[in-house]
């Protein structure tokens, strides 16, 4: 295995964690973005020296019985099993057992050099208040036991520091790869079967492109086995030479500039992603509205979600309520509401606050249903499906509950739907918003 | 609670939960909190049955034993035949989705377990692992009929790709922990949802091993997933034991059975097979039995989707649905997705989202480094319009079923569909209220049956029973057209009027099919009109249609001016669509078919017009120039404004003329379409005998199906026997007072009496005047002064409930006043 561009990370790890015999050091905190090589370094490192490890994902440990059970099975290498009805050899519950555990399991192995490796250790705060400091002190703890606890983050240690028990580990930052190490990483993605000067060449395209909207590498890595085909698409079919990079890049770069909306959307993979490229091309040439709306709704740029007639005025009365100002309702939504008189007051007041910028503000249900009923036409009567559908909008989280001390008596909400959603109600009831909007009417 | 029990009275199978599936009631408070007897669910006890509860409403001494036998058969009848169409729609209409959706899920899974086998790949084949293949199915926000979807894809899964399908729902899965547990114990446990369904047969299958809470975690799910195949690899033999294809025959017994659904949830059926074998050893390699593949539409179309795969791979993927994606926690959703991920090298999950509104919420809810992790393709189910417009055309619209809805309650459905839910399966639930209604409420219904098992059941109509139907309203008016003698006939004489009853049933059958042809032409002909006045679709030219002769409505004559105004081409290609119509349904009806040669005679003549129009335009060209040109010569003079005007008026008349050939045409074919409108799209209310096959009375089911909580809280309060139906507290007058009633509603009853301010203590007293009247009189009279603190207590919980009802709220504006929040005195 080979480490690109990393080499100063595992120069000072490997010097951290000594050779064969040494103590190392109680624990380890490794920091850096996403994607810059931690796990990989620290893997590398710790298979040179011959450490034995085990590796757990934090995320997983939503109570700290997994943690230690994990731990414990990968360095016995036992394998949990159903039959037994235990998940492992040894069942752990508590740090103590842990400790306890840890012991014996390094007794019986022959006290071998042994390191916990910890990824997204930002989870660990979340856990028991007695698990960060155990963990960072367990060297301490188990005075035999040659073991180091590896911390790996995107956080920096300052949001590690806890006020009881917390021992400064040893740090160790990641920056970012520099574009040349980049390079040199992508390039590993070759396939077989291209000559490296024309796969170099396809990687600084892509990586001139991208270059700008993301670093991180998995993102890059996807981008780039993304498009590959479609830039040697002209090279297969014998149309351009394979150092022709004029022609091929002529070829690529719509492909790529159209892609660049989708960076961190996996959305599409890529038959899907040209099938709806084709479709939106095809759009341009509606045929019948009702199918031109099908096709619509198909690329999901465009935001319609599709609501009984009801819960479409609910949203646009929710919306509102959320964002008028409670003292302009008589004004939007009675007919004889007198004249508004314009005083130096109310304009700089208007321009003071955008209401659109502070954000939707919760109102009660008694004023959403008075809205309601004002906006639409037609009498309506109560009935409990008009109230269920105010249910529904909440368990699609277009709007959510919000405070109100009294849950019963008189509940809150707050319009949380996009902006866009609301609008294409708004279209499809023929309602327009901003005849009743609050600075825009 | 209240309206539960008042559906426990009208009848069993819908009962308000079923109605309103999913969606709280926080709105309606119980207003009576009493305990209901708990029913012994023994499967051995006797199945309550709708019978049981069958028309109560109509009581007739003896002959009523009989009719309830009679109507209740038609209705089981009528509605077997409807629920055999639904469940054909219902398993057809997502089968173009799930096609996709599958063939997607097994190709993902193959190219997953393909590397999870091979890990020492190069590394640009590994990096294509590193997302998790998902699958982003968008509903629609119609909740009750989701279940139906995915119960239906489920079954599809454990049919044709994987065994191992697990479901999420976001109540359940609040935490993480919780998450994990139901997602492993169900994939290791063999699907713990089955269970729910049908507990009678399941229960072999679910021999799978228990998991234990402590045990669920990813590092189990990886060590079961490799002892799963490697048993599945040591003994394929095994598998090919023999399968009960199929476990006893079900019954079919929708209405007896009053908590099953109507037709979704049944793919459990099959699915059973494969989930047997899957736990039995391993999933892969058996050859599907033909004979289980053939049977039932629902089958096939199943066995059509799984035969266009490859054979299940011998490592198939495991496939977890999140079934409601909006209401997942954020952070419980990211954490599963970045787990899985985590492990895909030695699991190889699928996941399928199930996105209500758009997809982009997957990106809202998910953090960047975990959406980051997703391979997502987006599926699109038909939206539930289209579906309705399936099963109107289907069960609506359709000859097999002899029940048909008249236009006030096929409206009251649609409206219900349009405004408040869009759920096709409470549109069915309405249907079938409207058909037990009609069956149990409308003596008539005895002869609404199945064309072919009319004569047969007219032979044993006694003449009691015959009179009920002599005394329809539109019996009795046809009767009166009819000359003298024959009218004598009808009256008495019972076989004679059996064979004209016969007959006329068989009229209305035909004339009904008719209708619902000319309906479809009609809609062909309106749809494309700017504006729409009848709407683009079926469905609202069959409300206007059900309710009123058509010709007569405004949104007609619109529509025809909008023919009227038509272009050649246009015109030409809705007579198309009306002839292509005409073509696929006229049948054998005399009336169709002469109409569809007409038509097409029509359209010959307006294509041969084109030759003709082309030359006779040139001519008027020349004709209009010559004649413009003179004209023009003579009145250029500026003092012959009068005339010049004369002139052109003139021109202006003779316009029109000239240019006749294709509007007078084009006028012939309206008024002949018009005609024949005229003559066949009146209402069914004109046809005779109409009530028997025809459900009018929306009242009776509005009350059923549209929930008012308001009313009912008052009607509740004002007259407690309504729900209770208890002896104790029968009212002569609503507004009387007894001391018999609940306190609440006593409290209430007083409360109505005062202004808008209420004084605490002045209620009391008049609380315990009316309550304590029971007491003997001197004692209370003796210690006056003082009040019975049983009394006080039961009077201070009557008024809590009053406020917690809404009625009341404590105020400052004076001490020992409560306000009253209702105004009036209802």
């Amino acid at each position: 295995m080979e480490v690109c561009g990393r080499d100063a990370q595992v120069k000072l790890l490997t010097g951290l964690l000594g050779q064969e015999g040494t103590l190392m050091p109680s624990s380890v905190f490794l920091h850096g973005h996403s994607g810059t090589g931690k796990t990989l370094v620290a893997r590398h490192v710790l298979q040179c020296l011959g450490v034995l490890m085990s590796h757990i994902n934090c995320i997983e440990v939503y109570c700290p019985q997994v943690l230690f059970e994990a731990v414990l099975s990968q360095l016995t290498g036992s394998v949990p099993s159903l039959t037994t009805g235990q998940s492992s050899s040894i069942s752990c519950d508590s740090l103590g057992e842990f400790v306890h555990h840890l012991a014996t399991v390094s007794h019986t192995l022959g006290q071998p050099r042994m390191a916990i490796m910890l990824e997204h250790s930002e989870r660990l705060r979340d856990c028991a208040a007695n698990i960060l400091p155990g963990l960072c002190r367990l060297q301490e703890l188990t005075p035999d036991v040659n073991i180091t606890v590896i911390f790996m983050s995107t956080l920096s240690l300052e949001k590690f520091r806890i006020s009881t028990g917390f021992m400064e580990p040893l740090v160790v930052h990641f920056p970012q790869y520099s574009k040349d190490e980049l390079l040199k990483i992508l390039e590993k993605l070759r396939p077989p079967t291209t000559s490296e000067e024309f796969f170099k060449n396809y990687i600084s395209l892509v990586l001139s492109v991208f270059y700008h909207a993301t670093r991180d590498l998995a993102e890059l890595m996807h981008q780039v086995q993304q498009h590959f085909e479609v830039y040697r698409e002209p090279v297969v079919q014998g149309e351009v030479e394979e150092d022709d990079v004029r022609r091929l890049w002529r070829n690529i770069e719509p492909h790529l500039k159209k892609a660049m909306s989708t960076v961190y959307l996996r959305e599409v993979s890529r038959t899907h992603y040209d099938k709806m490229q084709k479709l939106i091309e095809t759009n341009t040439k509606d045929l019948l509205p009702s199918e031109s709306i099908g096709l619509d709704s198909f690329s999901s740029k465009t935001a319609m979600v599709e609501l009984p007639l009801y819960s479409r005025y609910l949203l646009v009365a929710a919306h509102l309520a959320s964002y008028n100002p409670a003292r302009t309702d008589r004004r939007f939504f009675m007919k004889h509401h007198g004249k508004q008189r314009k005083t130096q007051a109310s304009i700089k007041a208007k321009e003071r606050c955008s209401s659109h910028l502070v954000g939707p503000k919760s109102f009660p249900l008694d004023r959403l249903m008075a809205i309601f009923y004002s906006i639409v036409e037609e009498e309506i009567t109560p009935t409990a499906s008009l109230f269920t559908q105010l249910s529904t909008l909440l368990s699609l989280q277009l709007l959510i509950p919000s405070g109100g001390d009294d849950a019963l008596q008189n509940p809150k909400y707050k319009c949380v739907a996009p902006h866009e959603v609301v609008h294409s109600v708004c279209k499809s009831i023929n309602f327009d918003l901003s005849r009743y909007t609050y600075g825009q009417a | 609670m209240v309206i539960q029990q008042r559906y426990q009275t009208s009848s069993v199978t819908i009962t308000w939960d079923e109605l309103y599936n999913g969606a709280k009631l926080g709105d309606l408070i119980g207003v009576f909190a009493f305990k209901r007897q708990r029913q012994s669910k023994s499967k051995n006890g006797p199945r309550v049955s709708t019978l049981d509860y069958w028309s109560q409403a109509l009581e007739w001494g003896e002959e009523g034993e009989a009719f309830k036998e009679l109507t209740y058969r038609n209705y089981t009848r009528c509605w077997t035949i409807a629920s055999d169409i639904l469940q054909e729609l219902q398993d057809n209409i997502h089968s173009r989705v799930f096609q996709s959706l599958i063939t997607y899920i097994d190709r993902a899974g193959r190219k997953l377990t393909s590397l999870t086998v091979a890990p020492d790949l190069p590394s640009s084949l590994v990096h294509s692992l590193a997302s998790v293949p998902t699958a982003c199915l968008v509903t629609g926000v119609n909740m009750p009929d989701r279940d139906a979807t995915f119960d239906s894809l489920v079954g599809l899964l454990r049919a044709s790709v994987t065994p191992h399908v697990a479901r999420l729902q976001s109540k359940e899965c609040s935490t993480l922990r919780a998450a994990m547990y139901k997602m492993i114990s169900q994939l290791i446990g063999g699907g713990g949802w089955a269970t729910l369904e049908d507990d009678e047969e399941e229960e072999v299958v679910m021999a799978g091993p228990k998991v234990k809470r402590r045990q669920c975690t990813m590092a189990v799910l990886s060590v079961w997933y490799r002892e799963q195949l490697s048993t599945g690899e040591e003994d394929p033999g095994h598998t090919k034991s023999p399968i009960k294809a199929t476990q006893s025959p079900r019954k079919r017994a929708y209405p007896s059975s009053p908590r099953k659904k109507p037709f979704p949830g049944s793919p459990s059926k099959l699915s059973r097979s494969p989930v047997k074998r899957a736990l039995s050893g391993s999933p892969s390699k058996t050859e599907r039995d033909p004979q289980e593949v053939e049977g039932s539409p629902r089958k096939k179309i199943k066995s059509s989707i799984i035969s266009q795969l490859p054979e299940r791979s011998s490592k198939p993927p495991l496939v977890v649905i999140l079934e409601d994606l909006e209401s997942f926690h954020p952070r419980v959703l990211s954490d599963l997705v970045l787990i899985c991920s985590e492990y895909r090298q030695a699991v190889p999950i699928v996941l399928v989202f199930g996105v209500a509104t758009t997809p982009d919420k997957v990106h809202q809810s998910l953090s960047h480094n975990a959406s980051a992790c997703l391979a997502m393709e987006v599926f699109r189910a038909e939206p539930s319009t289209h579906y309705l417009t399936r099963v109107i055309e289907k069960v609506l619209m359709s000859t097999k079923l002899p029940f048909h809805l008249g236009g006030r309650p096929f409206k009251l459905l649609l409206d219900i569909f349009l405004y408040n839910d869009l759920s096709v399966e409470n549109f069915i639930k309405g249907l079938k209220v409207c058909m037990m209604e009609h069956f149990m409420g409308h003596a008539s219904s005895v002869l609404c049956c199945p064309a072919a098992n009319r004569p047969a059941l007219l032979r044993n109509v006694t003449s009691a029973q015959l009179d009920l139907v002599r005394k329809l309203p539109s019996f009795k008016t046809f009767v009166e057209a009819a000359p003298p003698k024959e009218q004598v006939a009808l009256l008495l004489d019972d076989s004679h009027t059996k064979e004209v009853i016969l007959s006329l049933l068989d009229k209305v059958d035909v004339w009904y099919a008719r209708f619902c042809v000319l309906v479809k032409v009609v809609n062909a002909l309106t749809n494309r009109i700017p504006g729409a006045p009848l709407g683009r679709q079926v469905r609202e030219v069959l409300a206007v249609c059900l309710s009123r002769p058509l010709v007569d409505t405004e949104e007609f004559q619109e529509a025809e001016k909008g023919v009227r105004n038509m272009a050649r081409e246009e015109l030409l290609t809705v007579l198309q669509n009306v002839l292509d119509v005409l073509k696929e349904h006229h049948g054998e009806d005399k009336v169709l078919s002469e109409l569809l040669n007409e038509v097409s005679l029509l359209m010959g003549r307006l294509s041969s017009m084109d030759q003709l129009t082309q030359t006779e335009e040139e001519e008027e060209e020349e004709e209009a120039s010559a004649d413009g040109s003179g004209g023009a010569a003579v009145t250029l003079g500026p003092s012959d404004r009068f005339r010049l005007r004369e002139k052109l008026l003139e021109m202006a008349k003779k316009k029109p003329k000239k240019s006749s050939k294709y509007e007078s045409l084009r006028s012939e074919v309206v008024h002949f379409l018009s005609d024949t409108f005229t003559s066949h799209l009146q209402p069914p209310t004109s046809q005779p005998l109409h009530e028997v096959l025809f459900f009018h009375s929306s009242q009776a089911v509005k009350r059923q199906l549209v929930g008012l909580p308001r009313p009912a809280l008052t009607t509740a309060l004002a007259n407690p026997h309504h729900y209770l139906q208890c002896k104790c507290c029968q009212l002569e007058e609503p507004s009387s007072l007894v001391t018999s009633l609940p306190d609440l509603s006593v409290a209430y009853k007083l409360h109505l009496e005062c202004g808008r301010l209420i004084n605490l203590y002045d209620w009391l007293q008049a609380f315990v005047s009316v309550v304590g009247q029971e007491d003997e009189e001197d004692e209370s009279s003796a210690r006056s002064k003082k009040i019975d603190e049983k009394l006080q207590a039961r009077f201070v919980l009557a008024v809590s409930e009053l406020q917690f009802l809404g009625f009341i709220k404590p105020t400052k504006r004076k001490t020992d006043h409560v306000a009253r929040l209702t105004w009036g005195a209802c």
